[in-house]
């Protein structure tokens, strides 16, 4: 190799190399502590946070679960109540603040601010509509991906993030290799159900909500080797006919105020497949992305055991395991939602519709609008 | 001397003429009167002359030698007719003091306002309708109220539409005797189809129909113009005397083609 | 009843009553919010929201005051002419379209969308027989097609920019300091065409004949004052949410209480009163309902109890009491 092809790969080397660097979202200097959240902005922390708020009970088991229950002032409602690590005990007796929620309508800024916290941990589906709120008065804020998580390192990222800021990035590596573990056990524990269809069910009314593909529940479910039976993207509203024609073995009911009778009446108990009801605890330890996914497999496992019987086969040697080690980069990208060509083709029907109705409109105002009064 | 001078006015309403007048002048001292039958044109006359109507042609106020121009109309010339009720009730006494608006525009009312209010108030025997509102009242209440309207600005020229209809017979002699009374220093024009009511009450009858002026003559000269006034209202009409007036009686038991 | 009638008493005795009121309203403002020792962050957002809430109010009870007076209708609003459904649909147009959450963008395109759907309902009034009742038929008539078109669009926007929920609740818990050159400029414009307007309202109560005929000329002044009326509201409620009824409760209540039509009081009683009320409701959610059902939106409340008041009214007026 002449010595100007190897200079020239040494450029480029270390141009791949100090790109590399620059990926990195968190970056050290000296004190302050760069942080890109899930929306995409830079939040700057000269220190750990001393006084913080939690605006969903996802964010407040991660803290929990890192040992930093003594940080937190102000939690959301449904965080205020939560069972995970005997939360509702430990916030009452340590009189941290019901800030209300956990939707973004629903939370009262004013009593965050009574706080006076240095941060505030919201997320990002749910609470974006109080970004400017935030912002103009004063509150540092870190935007986790919480529900919009679309898969297990979404979750895991939120994790270490959560690690990172406070300095407990070696606690969060060993709660991520935890829940892989526990993930990969779990997968085990399933192996009699692999490959069985399933299908999540949210919600009733109003259409029949399904976790689709892109939401997180659909990465863990395929990693734990079954399958998730829904076509369509992300949480939404789905019709009888699709869940027909996507032949699922199971459907799991996870939400508390839907009946026997208002699923027969929705038309799911006549698809020949198996319908399973979980309580409200297993409702949230298969709706949270916190480290209660690590408790999803025996959830699973005894909500699909009560309907059909695990098949025996010989157990097959699970697949390698991936460690989060330190040096793995935080990606600083947001992952886009898919853009679907469905669904963008609805939207614009939508638009279309709605700006044509408005046309009409304005023509049917002014060709009435001519009538002249006399006299 | 109040006076009215009106040159080639034509009224047009969506492209047909409903008004032309050549040449008319009405004065003060007398009752004037526009008689015709419906949609001779008589509202068109009067509300030309108030200015609220569009119009083409010449109208000329003056009053004692002095020209009144066209933006004072509002202060001193008063169109009465029928009002079109509301739902968000009005009361006399606030009605009395938005008449004056011309005379006072400002943000506040004045001391002359009410003072005014007070004295037409009075004269009209309105007083103590002052805190009924427009839609609780009695016809004859209502035209006596919608007078005090027009009075309360003190204005020159008194135009009244059609001001008998709804009325029963006390309140005709009362709005009357109203009227002339009114007539003497203010030039007034009251609009009527009814022949009986102008012969009692006028003292210079302007005939229309079809929006033409087909004569313009004194009371005393009524019984000269008796079969006009049937070919245009197309009854019978019998001419007598009443305290010295001739008038004239519509005879109502026969048509006449 | 004879007697010197003396209107300046009436006058400055409302004004008097209403600036007591304004005055119990900041004493009790002050007492919630702001005898306790608080942050001051905290403090400049009860600041922001006590000030936005009132000012809301006091735009929505001339807007409804003025409305009322330039139709001779007491049945009517900004929400019940469509203002509110239009104002919110031409917000989340421009939102849908630039993909831009702007306070300068919300006020401008509520503004045009308010205005529109205003001209709308009143054509179609118009073509009614621009009777009381048209207007109320063609103003829902318009509102609930715009509302469900806004509640469509919704579900687009989401997708492009989540903050545009705000607008659909509408509620002063996201009191944005931009806000404030858009409330004030409005603020000093609706208390401009008080002093400019009212004596003619009390003169377009007449009708229009007398109207024009005193020197009020009908058709102009009833644009000038819907313009007014209709952009004013159109403002608040690009910002703040559809608050319906506000303006339709308080002209009427002063009416049936002073005993008069006079602009001149209504429209003061109904701007205060308006004020105070919505001010009122927003404490009480924030203060006494947050704890339990979470951030109501003022709106709602108000709506929920404006709406029944009109009913009775809507009945009385029917049965004929006229």
């Amino acid at each position: 190799m002449s010595k100007r092809v190897q200079s020239l790969l040494l450029l480029v080397f270390t141009a791949l190399a100090l790109c590399h660097v620059t990926e990195l979202s968190a970056v050290s200097h000296a004190s302050t502590l760069t942080i890109t959240d899930a929306l995409g902005r830079v939040v700057n922390l000269t220190r750990a946070p001393q006084r913080v708020v939690s605006l969903s009970p996802s964010i407040t088991e991660t803290l929990l679960a890192l040992n930093l229950s003594n940080v937190i002032v102000g939690v959301d409602h449904y965080s205020y109540n939560d069972w995970f690590m005997n939360a509702s005990g430990l916030f009452q007796s340590r009189n941290v603040t019901d800030v209300g929620g956990y939707w973004w309508s629903a939370i009262s800024v004013e009593k965050i601010l009574s706080l006076q916290p240095d941060l505030v941990l919201a997320d990002a589906g749910a609470h974006r509509p109080l970004l400017n709120t935030f912002a103009e008065y004063n509150l540092t804020v870190v935007y986790l991906k919480g529900g919009s998580a679309t898969s297990i390192e979404d979750v895991y990222s939120d994790i270490y993030t959560t690690g990172l800021i406070f300095n407990r990035t070696s606690e969060a590596t060993k709660l991520i290799n935890n829940i892989e573990d526990l993930l990969n056990e779990g997968k085990r524990l399933l192996s009699g159900y692999a490959g069985l269809s399933v299908l999540y069910v949210v919600g009733i009314y109003q259409g029949i909500w399904v976790a689709g593909k892109s939401t997180y529940f659909n990465d863990l479910v395929s990693r734990l080797g079954l399958k998730n039976a829904a076509e369509s993207y992300g949480w939404r509203a789905v019709s009888i006919e699709d869940i027909a024609a996507w032949r699922p073995d199971v459907v799991i009911i996870a939400s508390m105020g839907v009946t026997r009778e208002d699923v027969e009446k929705s038309g799911l108990a006549s698809l020949g497949a198996k319908i399973v009801y979980l309580n409200s605890t297993e409702t949230d330890v298969l709706s949270r992305p916190s480290p209660l996914v690590a408790l999803v497999p025996s959830v699973l496992y005894s909500a699909l055991s009560e309907v059909i019987p695990p098949s025996t086969t010989t157990t097959t040697p699970q697949t390698a395991t991936v460690t989060y080690t330190e040096t793995k980069t935080e990606t600083s990208t947001f992952t886009t939602t898919i853009t679907i060509e469905k669904t963008a083709y609805q939207s614009s029907w939508v638009l279309a519709l709605v700006v044509l109705s408005l046309v009409i409109a304005f023509a049917a105002g002014l060709l009435t609008g001519r009538r002249t009064k006399k006299g | 001397m109040i006076a009215v001078d009106i040159t080639g006015l034509t009224v047009e309403y969506g492209g047909m003429t409903a008004l032309k007048v050549d040449k008319l002048r009405l004065q003060n001292g007398v009752v004037n009167c526009v008689l015709g039958p419906n949609g001779a044109g008589k509202s068109s006359l009067l509300r030309a002359v108030a200015g609220i109507v569009n119009y083409k042609g010449t109208i000329t106020i003056t009053a004692g030698g002095t020209k009144i121009d066209k933006r004072d109309i509002h202060r001193f010339v008063s169109y009465v007719a029928d009002i079109q009720p509301s739902s968000i009730r009005l009361r006399v006494r606030e009605a009395l003091l938005s008449a004056r608006y011309p005379c006072s525009p400002g943000f506040f009312y004045t001391v002359k306002d009410f003072e005014y209010v007070e004295k037409v108030s009075r004269a009209l025997g309105v007083t103590d309708l002052l805190d009924r509102t427009l839609n609780e009242l009695s016809s004859g209440e209502l035209q006596r109220v919608l007078l005090a309207m027009a009075l309360v600005k003190d204005p020159l020229v008194v135009l009244l539409d059609e001001p008998d209809t709804h009325l029963d017979l006390y309140n005709k002699s009362r709005l009357s005797v109203l009227v002339k009374s009114i007539a003497a220093d203010k030039l007034v024009t009251v609009s009527t189809h009814d022949p009986v009511f102008a012969s009692l009450v006028c003292d210079r009858i302007v005939l229309l129909d079809k929006g033409i002026v087909l004569r313009d003559f004194k009371a005393e000269e009524l019984t000269e113009h008796v079969s006009t006034l049937e070919r245009v209202f197309k009854t019978r009409l019998v001419a007598t005397t009443l305290s010295g007036r001739s008038m004239l009686v519509p005879d109502y038991t026969t048509t006449l083609s | 009843m004879t007697g010197v009638y003396n209107d300046k008493i009436v006058f400055w005795r409302s004004f008097l009553i209403n600036a007591l009121i304004l005055i119990t309203t900041l004493l009790v403002v002050y007492l919630v919010d702001f005898v306790n020792p608080a942050p001051a962050v905290l403090r400049d957002y009860r600041f922001h929201r006590d000030l936005y809430a009132f000012i809301s109010g006091f735009i929505l009870g001339f807007a409804g005051s003025v409305l009322q007076a330039s139709l001779r209708n007491p049945l009517v609003d900004h929400y019940v002419l469509g203002v509110g459904s239009t104002s919110l649909f031409a917000a989340y147009l421009t939102i849908a379209v630039t993909g831009v959450v702007d306070s300068t963008r919300i006020a401008i395109s509520s503004l045009a969308g308010g205005l529109s759907g205003l001209l709308l309902s009143i054509s179609i009034a118009n073509l009614l027989g621009g009777g009381e009742v048209s207007y109320i038929l063609s103003g829902i008539g318009v509102a609930s097609v715009f509302s469900g078109a806004s509640f469509l669009l919704s579900y687009y926007i989401l997708e492009k920019q989540p903050y545009a929920q705000a607008l659909l609740l509408g509620s002063f818990a996201t009191p944005s300091k931009e806000y404030m050159p858009y409330l004030v400029a409005a603020t000093a414009a609706v208390i401009l065409s008080y002093i400019l307007l009212a004596k003619r309202l009390n003169v377009l109560l007449l009708g229009d004949i007398y109207s024009r005929q005193l020197g009020v000329e009908p058709s102009l002044t009833r644009l000038v004052s819907t313009l007014i009326a209709g952009s004013v509201a159109s403002v608040v409620v690009g910002f703040f949410g559809t608050i319906g009824f506000v303006g339709l409760i308080t002209p009427n209540l002063t009416r049936l209480l002073t005993k008069t039509s006079d602009n001149r009081v209504v429209i003061m009683y109904s701007s205060v009163t308006s004020g105070a009320l919505l001010l009122a409701t927003d404490l009480l959610a924030r203060k006494a309902l947050v704890a339990s059902v979470g951030e109501v939106p003022a709106g709602g409340v108000v709506s929920a109890l404006g709406g029944l008041f009109f009913l009775g009214l809507l009945i009385r007026e029917v049965r004929g009491s006229r």
